[in-house]
Order: C-alpha cells, then sequence, then structure tokens
C-alpha cells in the first residue's frame, strides 16, 4: 500500500494595485473570500483522442509552464471556476443587443449609447460594470447598488482628470443596468473598455467602445485615425 | 455566488510575523571594503553639511560633523557655522527634551570613567531603503583605519561594534539607543562603562560617533585635508599619511572634518545589515470535490448555446486551475496568487492550496 500524497500546493501571492492601496491608506485588507481562475488554460488542448488514454487527455494542459500573475486587479481572474449543479450542460453568458463593438460618435446625450447585458442559461440579478478610463466619457448606470474608485499611478483615487493628460481614471459600478455614457468633448479619436460581470454567475464579457474626435459646432463626430 | 467561496479566519489563515535581516549595501551585500566607496558629487552648499557614500553609483550612507559652537566651519557673530547646524539636528532629533541643550554626552576616556558632554560629533546616516524598517543591531562592525598622530606612517585601525548583546536598550524618543563600543560584530572588546564610542539608534539608522574617543585611537593630522584636496574618489587616499580624526576645529571653510571621516571609512571596511518585519498570512484555500468543477473560460464552451464543449465532461466536468484570488466582502480582488503548474479538478478530487501573502 502506497502512501497518500497529503502535500498541499504552496503559492505566493501579491497584493493588486487596489490591495496596496488599501494598506497605504491604512486600510485593513479584510480578506474574507476566494475565487480560483484558469486564465490561460484553452481546453480545446483537451485531448480525448490522446493514445496514451484518459490519464493523458488533459496532459497538453497540465505540462503547460504558466506565467507570474498580474497585479491589476481588472485584469487578474479573467476566467474564473465556478460551480454549478453537476446536471449543468449549458455555462451562462452575457448577451448585448447592441453588440460588443461600440461607436459614440459624437457629443451629447444625443449620441449616448447603452449597454444593457442580459444573462443566457442563467440570472443575475446585478451586474459588475469596471470602466479602464472614465475620463473622456460621462456615465449613468440605472439601479445602482455601489461604487468603488479606481486607484490611479499614485494608488489612490483620481478624479476630475481632463482626458488629454490620458492617465487612467478606473471605476467599477454594480447596477442592475444598463449603462448609459455619453462622450464628453475631444479634440482626439480615444478608445476604452468596459467589463461587464453578472454578479450572480460571474460571466463575464467585453465591451469595446471607440469615441470619435467631436470638437464640432455641431458635436457630431469625425472618424480620425487619432 | 457561484464564483466565491468564504474563508474563516479561524481555520483557514495562519498570521505570522518574521523579522527578516539582509546585507545593507546594494546588492543585498552585507560587507562592502571601503575601497568600494566614493562619494556622490553634491553641490559646495550641501557639502559642507554632509557627504553621500555610494557604491556602483548608488548612495549608501551618509557621513556628517557636527560642533556645539560651529568650530570646524565658517562662521562669524551673526551667522551661524554648518556645523553648529548638524551637531544640533541631531541632538534635538535624537536627545530626551531636557538633554537637548545640553548635547551628547558619553564616557570618552578624558576625564576617566565619568561622562562628558561632546562638543564633536561624526555621524553615519544610513538610507531608509537599504536599512528598512532598522538597521540590525549587534550584526555590524565598522572598520575605520588612518595614522595614530600626525605625520605618522604607521597606520591603526579600530573596529566598533554595539554593546546589545551585553546591555538593555536605553530608552529615547527615537527608539532604542545602544552604546558604541570597540569590538566586532556584538563582541565588547572594551565596555562602554570604561570608554564609549557613540550612539547607536538602530530604528532611525543613525550613528553618533565621539570625536574625542575616535582621534584618540586614530588622531592622524588635524589639518589633514586642504580645501584643494577634497575631491573625493575611490582610492584617492590610499597612500596617503597623516589622515585621521582628530577634529580639524578652525574657524574655517577649508576644515573638513565629514571628508575625514570618509577616509577613514575609505580605507576600512564596513559589515552592516538591514532589518525588516515581514507580516505573513498564510491562506489555507479549500476547494471542496463539488466545488469550481465549470469553468467560464470561453472555451470550455463552444456554439451558440454555449454548450459544454467536449460531451465527456458533461456530468463529469474537468477544470485546471492556475489561479487563486483572495476578496473581501465588497468583492474586491486584493490578492492574487499563480500556480507554477495547472491543478487538475474535478467532481472526485479536492485541492487544498496554501496561499502565502508577505507584506
Amino acid at each position: 500500500m502506497g502512501y497518500l500524497d497529503g502535500s498541499s500546493i504552496v503559492v505566493d501571492a501579491v497584493l493588486t494595485k487596489l490591495g496596496r492601496k488599501k494598506l497605504a491608506t491604512g486600510g485593513a485588507l479584510n480578506i474574507s473570500k476566494f475565487a480560483l481562475g484558469d486564465t490561460g488554460i484553452d481546453y480545446t488542448l483537451f485531448n480525448v483522442d490522446h493514445p496514451s488514454g484518459s490519464n493523458s487527455f488533459a496532459s497538453a494542459i497540465t505540462q503547460l509552464p504558466q506565467l507570474e500573475a498580474v497585479t491589476g486587479e481588472t485584469q487578474a481572474l479573467r476566467y474564473k471556476l465556478v460551480t454549478f449543479s453537476r446536471d449543468t450542460e449549458f455555462i451562462p453568458y452575457l448577451f448585448f443587443p447592441e453588440g460588443r463593438t461600440r461607436t459614440i460618435s459624437g457629443f451629447g446625450s444625443v449620441y449616448e449609447i447603452l449597454i444593457s447585458p442580459s444573462t443566457v442559461n442563467a440570472e443575475d440579478s446585478l451586474y459588475q460594470f469596471t470602466i479602464n478610463d472614465t475620463a473622456p466619457i460621462i456615465y449613468t448606470l440605472a439601479g445602482q447598488t455601489a461604487v468603488i474608485e479606481g486607484s490611479g499611478p499614485t494608488g489612490f483615487p483620481i478624479v476630475g482628470v481632463p482626458a488629454a493628460l490620458e492617465i487612467p481614471t478606473p471605476v467599477t459600478l454594480i447596477g442592475t443596468g444598463p449603462l448609459a455614457i455619453q462622450a464628453k468633448q475631444s479634440d482626439k479619436k480615444r478608445t476604452l473598455s468596459v467589463q461587464v460581470m453578472g454578479v450572480d454567475t460571474g460571466a463575464t464579457d467585453f465591451i469595446e467602445i471607440t469615441v470619435l474626435k467631436n470638437d464640432t459646432v455641431d458635436g457630431q463626430g469625425t472618424d480620425t485615425a487619432l | 455566488m457561484a464564483q466565491f467561496t468564504p474563508i474563516d479566519p479561524a481555520s483557514d489563515v495562519v498570521s505570522t510575523t518574521t523579522k527578516v535581516t539582509t546585507g545593507y549595501f546594494s546588492g543585498g551585500r552585507g560587507i562592502l571594503a571601503g575601497s568600494n566607496f566614493a562619494t556622490k558629487s553634491l553641490a559646495g552648499s550641501q557639502d559642507k553639511f554632509y557627504y553621500n557614500v555610494q557604491f556602483n553609483s548608488e548612495d549608501q550612507f551618509s557621513l556628517a560633523f557636527g560642533n556645539q559652537v560651529g568650530s570646524g566651519s565658517d562662521f562669524t557673530t551673526n551667522v551661524k557655522g554648518e556645523t553648529e547646524s548638524v551637531y544640533k539636528a541631531y541632538s534635538s532629533m535624537l536627545l530626551p527634551n531636557e538633554d537637548v541643550q545640553t548635547g551628547f554626552v558619553m564616557v570618552d576616556g578624558t576625564n576617566g570613567t565619568n561622562e562628558v558632554t561632546q562638543s564633536s560629533i561624526y555621524v553615519f546616516a544610513a538610507e531608509r531603503l537599504r536599512m528598512k524598517d532598522r538597521v540590525n543591531r549587534k550584526n555590524w562592525t565598522f572598520t575605520l583605519s588612518g595614522s595614530t598622530s600626525a605625520g605618522a606612517t604607521s597606520g591603526s585601525t579600530i573596529k566598533l561594534t554595539d554593546d546589545s548583546n551585553a546591555l538593555a536598550a536605553v530608552p529615547t524618543p527615537m527608539g532604542p539607543r545602544f552604546n558604541i563600543v570597540s569590538g566586532s560584530s556584538g563582541t565588547v572588546h572594551t565596555p562602554a562603562a570604561t570608554k564609549t564610542y557613540g550612539h547607536f539608534y538602530p530604528n532611525v539608522g543613525v550613528f553618533i560617533l565621539s570625536a574625542n574617543s575616535l582621534s584618540a585611537s586614530l588622531g592622524g593630522h588635524h589639518e589633514y585635508l586642504a580645501e584643494d584636496a577634497k575631491t573625493l574618489q575611490a582610492g584617492a587616499f590610499t597612500n596617503a599619511t597623516g589622515s585621521g580624526l582628530a577634529p580639524d576645529l578652525r574657524v574655517t571653510g577649508s576644515a573638513d572634518n565629514a571628508a575625514k571621516l570618509f577616509v577613514a571609512f575609505q580605507k576600512g571596511t564596513v559589515t552592516l545589515r538591514g532589518e525588516e518585519d515581514q507580516m505573513t498570512s498564510d491562506f489555507f484555500i479549500r476547494a471542496k470535490a463539488p466545488e469550481f468543477n465549470f469553468s467560464l473560460n470561453p472555451t470550455f464552451a463552444s456554439g451558440s448555446t454555449n454548450k459544454i464543449r467536449h460531451s465527456s465532461m458533461i456530468g463529469n466536468p474537468q477544470t485546471f486551475i492556475t489561479e487563486v484570488g483572495l476578496y473581501n466582502d465588497s468583492s474586491e480582488l486584493l490578492a492574487v496568487g499563480k500556480l507554477s503548474a495547472p491543478v487538475q479538478k474535478n467532481y472526485g478530487t479536492e485541492a487544498t492550496i496554501k496561499v502565502k501573502l508577505t507584506y
């Protein structure tokens, strides 16, 4: 009879930018829960035709060396592992009726866009929206229940930064949605992204947004290279 | 929520604080020969107060000289000398309120075993970046070299350390204070009650050295450095004779006692460590058999209905853990750890991952 392998896996964790910010401002981390992710795994590499049998189906995945952890809280754990009932066959995902690539084609409310997520194959009561840079836009979230200020290079919240300075000012909002976004006046084309996550299911997707150059008298945007 | 599992602080978290010491100098070196040192070019208005000593073009520590009345610098009735500013800056920072006017007091051997006010001090100030939380007591040695007297060709060497191994610290507003005595790496050669070479404040990384005590051992010529010989580069003084630490108390800008201390270090060796209190929390993450067996990774499912990609996984899903995220109650991601290799998870396995967070 062989010995059971009772050893645990040891992982060195690093603080995210948000974690460092909380310590720098004298706050406690108050870690209370965990999540697991499989970022970097491609399940198409799971090979059920492997000549060595089922023990080797996952060999192409498990032998893959892993990259170091990233410390941006919106980049880490891009794909999470979740707990569903065992008979689940269809995985929840987010659907956006307006599409996932959006353009704000002018300045002001006339050109406002909506991001209206819904969850397919399950239900989410709330959605979390993380905007990577709020400087070029004005946003309103319907049914907003929480807001988490973003952190700038100094680790402290940055608000009121003109877009021209190109200092990212991220923000995370939680609410029922939809998220309404208008462009501020801008003398160049800008791009940003919104990460949307279903709070109950964890289903996540990205919306790419282009804000056209719109410093015209009528606010109509023009599609320029920059 | 399907994606989070609570952590029980009573059974899943173990926190410890560990004292970690590292070599003080660049690259974690703990011992550095003085021949490696050079002074950083400073503006003329600054080098009257202190020198920054570099190794590999990186600042390592600063050296200064102070005198209670400004001797060793150029002053007049209405203009304070730089050395007086240095002395009073350190005395006001380090000494208890009632002792600030008196100055630094220690047994320097000039009055038997009685304490004497030190009118002149040499100062070694550590870089905060290198000392971390504090300078590591006991495990340090300054080896200073010079001549015993003016014009002497034979060299002399003195080794200094602290007596924290033998005596309890003296509490001060700047944390514990230990005596600097002759000896090495915490082993005392001559006790402080007989002769004290200075006071050591580990929490602020400051070493106050008695000019009287040092000049008795490494006197040299008090006017050793002239104004035109002040270009201090590595190795520049290795053949000089008469260098020492008898303070040059002339009231002139030509006096440069901090540079003399640099020369004494340059001809010797420094052994020094920084010290840091590292707080570590070990989180025991337990992914139980029924948990984390599905993935939101887009390659896990396929098709317009997002059905599990491999039919063999329906009812028996297989996932691969590569990351662990630690969150607060607001679901803010505060720390993240990455596994060196993916760990397979399914309904037939449990995974225990020890996540070590050091800060």
